[in-house]
């Protein structure tokens, strides 16, 4: 199905705060979602993503800043401008799903069509369309209280995009569907999308769904954003030690600069520097930081000293948690390690922040 | 267990509490069961507990008929809780005596009142007289009447009141003794009817109504206004001139009374010259001969027009049911 | 494993007792009574009662009076749960407080009070009687408009408790959603908000129905006067017309009329619910507030208004009325005074023992209410006994079916000694005749808060070594002690000013102070009247206040 593009539509934060009581709980957010992009905000619970949200969608009013939805201004305090939800052109699916009970599949899906007095026949058909789209073909009498999670979801989802949104806004919508069902959902997700063309802002937690999902995704914590980027870049690049370790670093062991492309542990006396890259003009402590893909167990020697602390059968791999020195590190490897054995750890490619990275 | 402690404490304590009225009971309180007002028949408990410390009177109070039908029920079930009677039916005093469920009693000082008021060889006995009579408000009525005949009085079309036979005996006593006299007959009441007559619950509303000038004049039990007019409502009462309805309103001790010396005790208490002034004090017309009357009972000759108690006994289905024809039906 | 079987089901042992004794035998009396004559059964009573066309008035009058209060005090409720749970109503808040006023108000009491307005002594038509040298009233409150008037004013804050319960429920996501769909606010509230809310509002429609079909005090006040009776009132007049042959048994077949047709609508009600189970649970987040834009400050202004009026003017009239010292005079300073007070807490000893009377049944059948609540709701949650269902009814059935005919009920049981113990014309038959009622109100704080409290909690002290005992001693009572307060409190209230079970059951030394405030009234004295009805709605106010304390919120109405 050919969907044309909410227009050349884009969504833009312009320094958007966010004070509830005089307790911040967005400070200075600046995030621009170009059209037909697929954005999300990551970030642990608490951070402030979901009220960030709140705030496009128009539930929240920010206490400074802008908004602008399609080039047109929907929020500014200091101007005094706020357009209520109903008069943005956005499409929301809520966590709970938030499918009307009392409404059949179609009535739901149809409801932002008949709040637009979109004549019943068109209606009609642009309802069927999106139910096809949304694989839900044929349920459109059913109630929702006899779908399953996933299908319901599908509804939300249908929904949402009824309108001919600028902007679609969804607030963790898989966080409630099984293992399983999210991974299916998520290819789905990604299709629907490029079929239609849609501009997407999406909050999640969970950082697998963030890398499958985004064109760009934006970590935030505590109120602020820390690095936006494309999954790739803040996967191998994160911006600092927070956002490492919500992608899945680990180590953090405390090291300081040793020269331009390598550093040396600081509670390691005596051991060889380990190479990384270190940031241009960097000096002076910092933490290393690694994956434990990126730690190496090799014969002992080969390597700073290390003793295999435990051993996790992973089926595809091991996992080993390993000492070096006062340090405990994770790491992965295909070798069935014995538990208490001597090993060489080798560091690839770690990352280097050094103290002064603003972050904590 | 500790949480338990508090609730467990509470209960028993409400629940032993609960019992003290049984042992009180069990140790000498007089039960009463009366129509008499709530106030002033505590005023007399009061009074005579003081004299006579060591009894108390336990007191059931409502209207006649809710009283008769207690008892009734109690006898039925051959549990009379009564100890003492007193109530504005004598028509169901004579039935109780005819049964032999009630005690003859004459204390001395009731020898010094006149006889007629010692019924049935002193198993019942009148204590202080209450008339039902011809209420009017002096704001609004400003010619005094002097009869019953002015209840029918167009000029007072609408606003005419008189209290229901079925919840006052006073009422009831009124109709059982027009109705078979001449002058009145169901003729009377009938033109009462055609005056628009409201009738209330209770004498205390029928006076109650007479004080705000919904009624303009009533027929109504004396004391109630002479209480009123004490206080300052502009209420007041004639005696007619075809006679005052004396409302009999006996008082006896039951047959086989629990406590029947307590009971006598309050009897004394009633006929002695204190019991007597308490009465005057509280509005009534004594008995005893020596006592003044009560402040404010009209100037005119007091006439009692006589009732007939044996038409009463042998009507009182007929005189209900052509009441409610009369004035119930719609 | 037969010994720990059976110790599980001990607890239905004082259950069953009360269950029995309070409900099942009183109610199979009553239909005997009801269904024969002189020990024979036979269809006289109903005869009688069917063939009498004041049977059919009574009951088209009951109906009608229930009908007219239904509509009013619904559409009161549910405009002003909207208003205070979804707008921007100014003072909501305090609004919140005030709406539920007259609910402490005993029933009774409130039709006094407007009786002391509206009636025809009242402040109302004494002013327009001076206003205008006459003596007809300007409105005649004895009657049917009387009575739905006074009804409506008392009994609307129960539909409207409802409702804000349910629209606390609604899922704000599901409004949002409505929002983001491009649903005006008020828009969203006609078809998100009212659909969900609408079995919320039926529950409540008939919570009042009910609850007016039941009454006996206000058209005991205002009905009596005019003759205007429903099937409560004509049945305690039955029950008080002893030179009526068979009067009891007369009464009896008009409960079970009047039995007959609140069973119908509550089954009603349980049929047309179970079909709408929409999952509502779950709302977490504010609700959306809907703008009253222009109409804000008329919205506030009514409100207040219908506050000032509906709770605040009859509840000064019953003081002024209790300050007066004589009738017929004009209000003024000089016929203001505290004597009735001083006349019914000084010369008035009936008084403190009705009060000693109404606190101690009060306080006793609360307690047992909890305790019976706590044992029920354990047999049907852990024990899952079967029959959960039928005693579930057994217990709603004293609540949901009108107090005179429960009262009569009870009457007729215990009329003789049972298994030797006298219980008529003691106070221990106002005990039986108040558990009997006020089980179900006691038990549905305990449920809710028992369904809340995992087994596992249990199973814990049980796996620690604790007998089944103990582990509820240990754990789940200790747990539960909001829940119980909560319980305890919500019998003990009403129980406190009741009248319509004491006005039948009461005997010497044994009334309430419901039942006094009554009785000073029939006799005519007003003024008494008055002053005991002011500090029954103090006690009441403040019974309630220290019931929020300690509590900590408003306890939930509903059957």
């Amino acid at each position: 199905m050919s969907e044309a593009p909410a227009a050349s539509a884009a969504v833009e934060l312009v320094a958007v705060e966010k004070r509830f009581d005089g307790v911040p709980a967005v400070r200075g957010v600046t995030l621009e979602v170009p059209a037909g992009a697929f954005v999300a905000v990551l970030g642990p619970s608490g951070c402030g993503k979901t009220t960030t949200l709140r705030m496009v969608a128009g539930f929240e009013r920010p206490s400074a800043g802008e908004i602008r939805i399609g080039g047109a201004t929907v929020s500014a305090p200091a101007r005094a401008i706020f357009v209520p939800p109903e008069d943005r052109r956005i499409g929301m699916v809520f966590q709970s799903y938030a499918v009307w009970p009392h409404m059949t599949v179609a009535e739901n899906v149809g409801y932002p069509l008949r709040v637009r007095r979109v004549p019943p026949a068109a209606r009609a058909a642009r309802v069927a369309a999106l139910l096809e789209l949304t694989r839900l073909e044929g349920l459109g009498e059913r109630y929702p209280h006899q779908l399953s999670g996933g299908q319901q979801q599908r509804v939300a989802l249908a929904r949402a995009l009824a309108g001919e949104p600028a902007v679609l806004l969804l607030d963790e919508p898989l966080s409630n569907l099984d293992a399983r069902l999210r991974q299916e959902m998520r290819v789905e997700l990604k299709a629907i999308q490029r079929r239609v063309g849609a501009t997407i802002l999406y909050v999640t937690h969970d950082q697998e769904e963030a890398l499958a999902l985004a064109d760009r995704v934006a970590v935030m914590r505590g109120g602020i954003l820390h690095q936006v980027a494309p999954p790739d870049v803040v996967y191998d690049r994160p911006a600092d030690p927070f956002v490492a370790e919500f992608l899945g670093y680990g180590g953090f062991i405390p090291a300081e600069v040793a020269g331009p492309a390598g550093v040396r542990f600081t509670g390691l006396p005596g051991t060889p520097a380990v190479a990384c890259r270190v940031p241009a003009g960097a000096a002076g402590p910092g933490v290393l930081a690694f994956r434990p893909a990126q730690v190496e167990l090799g014969p002992p020697g080969a390597g700073l000293p290390g003793r295999v602390v435990t051993r996790v059968y992973r089926g595809e791999f091991f996992e080993f948690r390993v000492r070096v020195g006062p340090y405990e590190v994770a790491a992965t490897g295909l070798q069935a390690l014995a538990e208490d054995a001597p090993v060489g750890v080798t560091l690839r490619n770690p990352l280097f922040f050094p103290s002064s990275t603003p972050s904590e | 267990m500790s949480a338990y402690g508090p609730p467990v404490l509470v209960l028993v304590l409400c629940l032993a509490l609960l019992s003290a009225p049984l042992s009180a009971a069990a140790q000498g309180a007089v039960t009463l069961y009366t129509s008499e007002s709530q106030d002033k028949v505590n005023e007399m408990k009061g009074d005579f507990e003081k004299r006579h410390p060591g009894v108390t009177l336990n007191i059931y109070r409502s209207g006649t008929q809710v009283v008769i039908g207690k008892l009734q029920a109690e006898i039925q079930a051959g549990a009379i809780q009564a100890d003492l009677l007193w109530m504005a039916d004598i028509e169901f005093f004579a039935q109780l005596a005819r049964k032999n469920l009630l005690q003859s009693y004459t204390p001395p000082e009731a020898e010094r009142a006149p006889a007629k008021f010692r019924y049935e060889g002193g198993r019942y006995h009148e204590v202080r007289l209450i008339f039902n009579t011809v209420g009017f408000n002096t704001l609004r009525v400003r010619e005094r009447p002097t009869s019953w005949k002015d209840l029918a009085d167009a000029r007072h079309k609408g606003k005419v009141g008189m209290a229901s036979p079925f919840y006052s005996g006073a009422a009831f006593s009124t109709l059982g003794t027009l109705v078979p006299q001449p002058a009145f007959g169901w003729g009377f009441f009938a033109r009462l009817k055609d005056n628009g007559v409201v009738v209330e619950q209770s004498n205390g509303t029928v006076a109650q109504k007479l004080a705000t000038g919904e009624f303009w004049v009533a027929s109504v039990v004396d004391f109630f206004l002479r209480d009123m007019k004490a206080k300052g409502s502009p209420v007041d009462h004639i005696w007619p001139r075809e006679g005052a309805v004396l409302i009999p309103t006996p008082i006896g001790i039951v047959q086989g009374a629990k406590h029947p010396t307590g009971a006598q005790a309050f009897i004394r208490y009633l006929y002695s010259p204190e019991g007597q002034r308490l009465f005057v004090q509280q509005g009534y017309v004594p008995v005893l001969p020596g006592i003044e009357g009560p402040k404010g009972m009209p100037a005119e000759k007091l006439e009692i027009l006589p009732t007939d108690e044996v038409y009463i006994a042998a009507h009182r289905e007929e005189l209900k049911a052509r009441y409610r024809e009369l004035f119930e039906t719609k | 494993m037969r010994g720990a079987a059976a110790r599980t089901l001990l607890p239905l042992v004082p259950v069953a007792t009360v269950l029995v004794g309070a409900v099942c035998y009183p109610a199979l009396v009553l239909a005997w009574y009801g269904l024969s004559r002189d020990a024979v059964p036979s269809l006289a009573n109903l005869r009688i009662v069917l063939a009498d066309p004041e049977t059919w008035r009574v009951l088209g009058n009951t109906l009608y009076v229930a009908l007219w209060t239904t509509a009013l005090a619904g559409a009161l409720g549910v405009t002003l749960a909207f208003l205070v749970a979804r707008t921007d109503l100014p003072g909501r808040r305090v609004f919140q407080g005030l709406l539920v006023l007259p609910y402490l108000v005993p029933p009774f009491i409130g039709a006094l009070a407007w009786l002391y307005v509206l009636g025809p002594a009242g402040f109302l038509n004494q002013a327009w009687m001076a206003l205008t040298n006459g003596s007809d009233p300007l409105v005649r409150i004895y009657g049917a408009g009387g009575i739905v008037l006074a009804m409506t004013l008392y009994k609307y804050p129960i539909a409207y408790l409802t409702v804000a319960a349910g629209l606390a429920r609604v899922d704000p996501a599901l409004e949002e959603a409505a929002r983001s769909a491009g649903a005006s606010p008020w828009r969203t509230a006609r078809d998100v908000t009212l659909p969900l809310v609408l079995p919320s509002i039926a529950a409540g429609l008939t919570l009042v129905f009910l609850s007016a079909m039941a009454e006996f005090g206000t058209p005991a006040i205002l009905g009596f006067p005019a003759k205007y009776f429903v099937l409560a009132t004509k049945i305690y007049a039955t029950i008080l017309d002893f030179d009526r042959p068979y009067n009891l048994h007369i009464a009896a077949a008009l409960s079970l009329l009047l039995a007959l047709v609140a069973g119908a609508v509550l089954a009603l009600q349980r049929w047309w619910l179970r079909d709408r189970g929409f999952g509502l649970v779950t709302g977490v987040g504010r609700a959306p507030v809907l703008p009253l834009g222009r109409a804000r400050p008329w919205a506030g202004a009514a409100v207040a208004l219908f506050v000032v009026v509906g709770a605040g003017l009859p509840l000064l009239a019953v003081l002024l009325t209790a300050l007066t010292r004589a009738y017929g005079r004009p209000l003024g300073a000089d016929n203001l005074g505290l004597d009735n007070f001083g006349v019914v807490l000084f010369q008035l000893p009936a008084v403190w023992r009705a009060a000693r009377n109404s606190v101690l049944l009060a306080a006793s059948a609360a307690t047992v209410c909890v305790i019976l609540g706590l044992a029920l709701a354990y047999l049907q949650q852990r024990a899952r006994i079967r029959g959960g269902t039928a005693l579930e009814t057994l217990v709603t059935l004293p609540f949901a079916v009108p107090g005179t005919v429960l009262a009569l009920a009870i009457v007729l049981a215990f009329l003789r000694p049972v298994f030797g113990l006298w219980l008529y014309n003691t106070i221990w038959i106002i005990l039986v005749a108040y558990v009997a009622r006020f089980l179900a109100l006691a038990l549905r704080p305990v449920a809710a808060a028992l369904t809340q409290l995992h087994p596992a909690l249990e199973e814990a002290a049980r796996a620690s070594g604790a007998s089944l005992w103990r582990a509820l001693a240990d754990v789940t009572v200790p747990l539960l002690r909001s829940g119980l307060i909560a319980a305890w409190v919500l019998a003990a209230v009403p129980a406190l000013t009741e009248l319509t079970l004491s006005v039948i059951l009461w005997s010497a030394g044994n009334e309430t102070i419901g039942v006094m405030a009554f009785n000073l009234h029939e006799e005519g004295k007003v003024l008494l009247s008055a002053a005991l009805a002011s500090l029954i709605v103090a006690v009441s106010l403040g019974a309630h206040l220290l019931a929020r304390y300690l509590a900590g919120a408003p306890p939930p109405r509903d059957v």
